[in-house]
């Protein structure tokens, strides 16, 4: 990846500019059809994180428009799977749902469209409704001698939602084809607690933190219409 | 534009920096307990002069299981007393007060409902409650009043113990 940007660097510095002061850039969008195509990609650092060693695996397919150059809202679907015991507490935790995502990028450098790629900032609203597994040993009572109690909940539901901040990039790499790449920041709005538990991890946000930084890679196909 | 390889190589930076920021969200207490103010009969929190000890005991198939969780303390202005997993445990609070001649015990009897809890794959498993009744003897104390029937680890009151003062117990 980081080659590619060294590359794409190097490739820009020796482009020839085209008439591009502001005022002229700005005649020039002025006169940008409000329509400017749809893409439709697939995330896959979700599924190379887990290839690495990562014990979450996920991937989602992303809709988006490109409004003006400059609006581009975003609708992201996706499917989320945990499975995992820990070795020292030796709880185990499993869930696997699907989880949602809408939201709009802004695209920083609208005005220059013959540009191979961009910069955007975005903001996402993300929602899923899952159920998930805990278990783990025995509870035994550390006063009271020996009273014993199972720790086994199977089916809690819980919903939960949280707001996220992008910073990315996108760029072509061929024809229609891009790739992009950003950094959110996820802020929890709220999670559902069951009886008995905390929901450990949550599909399309992670771990069950106050807040959550995640990178994102994108394939993404301009559509032709 | 021309600074976008930069601003690139700082986002991959401090995505490869995220993983070394992970902390564990562990409680710092995964025990519970109830906790116990003392209180005068104005309801002011005061230190005893008394000497206490408090054995707490619960029953496991007929037998009688005994724990001795405060030993011959002095100058005590509160309580904290784990409960056992089955869902009623007494409490024996044995008194020594010298200023006032006075040997003796009052119990305690605690009928809780138990919430095996888990937060984090970290930490495991704890034990919070909710108290759903309280009986008890009043020799010495004067009167039990529940401030707070769920236990968890956020440590907050949940009984206040009464006693009658005078200033010479102060």
């Amino acid at each position: 990846m980081s080659s590619f940007i060294f590359c794409y660097g190097t490739a820009y510095a020796q482009e020839q500019k085209p008439k591009n002061d502001k005022e002229t850039l700005k005649k020039e969008y002025a006169k940008t059809p409000f329509y400017q195509g749809s893409s439709v990609g697939v995330e896959v650092a979700g599924v190379i994180g887990h290839a690495l060693g990562s014990d979450p695996i996920s991937s989602e397919v992303l809709l988006q428009c490109n409004l003006k150059n400059r609006f581009m809202p975003a609708l992201e679907i996706g499917y989320a799977k945990m499975d995992v015991t820990n070795d020292d507490s030796e709880m185990h935790y499993n869930t696997s749902a699907p989880y949602f995502r809408v939201g709009m990028d802004y695209n920083v450098f609208y005005l220059k469209p013959y540009l191979p790629g961009y910069l955007y900032v975005g903001l996402r609203y993300g929602f899923s409704s899952f159920s998930y597994d805990v278990n783990g040993p025995d509870m035994k009572d550390p006063n009271y001698g020996d009273i014993t109690i199972p720790y086994s909940y199977t089916g809690i539901k819980s919903k939960a939602q949280w707001a996220e901040l992008v910073i990315g990039i996108k760029v072509k790499i061929f024809k229609g084809f891009c790739m992009g790449w950003s950094v959110r920041y996820k802020k929890r709005v709220s999670a559902e607690n069951g009886e008995n538990t905390e929901p450990w991890y949550i599909p399309g946000y992670g771990e069950n933190n106050t807040s959550n930084f995640n990178l994102n890679y994108n394939l993404i196909y301009n559509l032709p219409f | 534009m021309k600074r976008l390889p930069i601003i690139a190589s700082i986002m991959l930076l401090l995505v490869l920096a995220f993983p070394a920021c992970e902390v564990e969200n562990c409680p710092p207490n995964s025990m519970t307990y109830a906790h116990f103010t003392l209180v005068d009969q104005n309801g002011k929190t005061f230190k005893t002069s008394d000497t206490l000890t408090v054995i707490g005991q619960t029953y496991i198939q007929d037998s009688l299981v005994c724990d001795t969780f405060i030993n011959k303390e002095n100058g005590a202005s509160s309580l904290q007393l784990p409960l056992s997993y089955n869902d009623e445990t007494r409490f024996v609070i044995a008194y020594r007060s010298l200023d006032h001649r006075f040997v003796g015990t009052d119990t305690i009897l605690i009928k809780h409902h138990n919430k095996p809890y888990f937060t984090n794959l970290d930490c495991g498993t704890m034990m919070f409650y909710t108290l759903t009744d309280v009986q008890y003897t009043h020799h010495r104390l004067d009167s039990l009043v529940m401030t707070n029937p769920n236990i968890d680890n956020n440590e907050k009151e949940n009984i206040q113990i009464y006693f009658t003062v005078s200033t010479t117990d102060e």
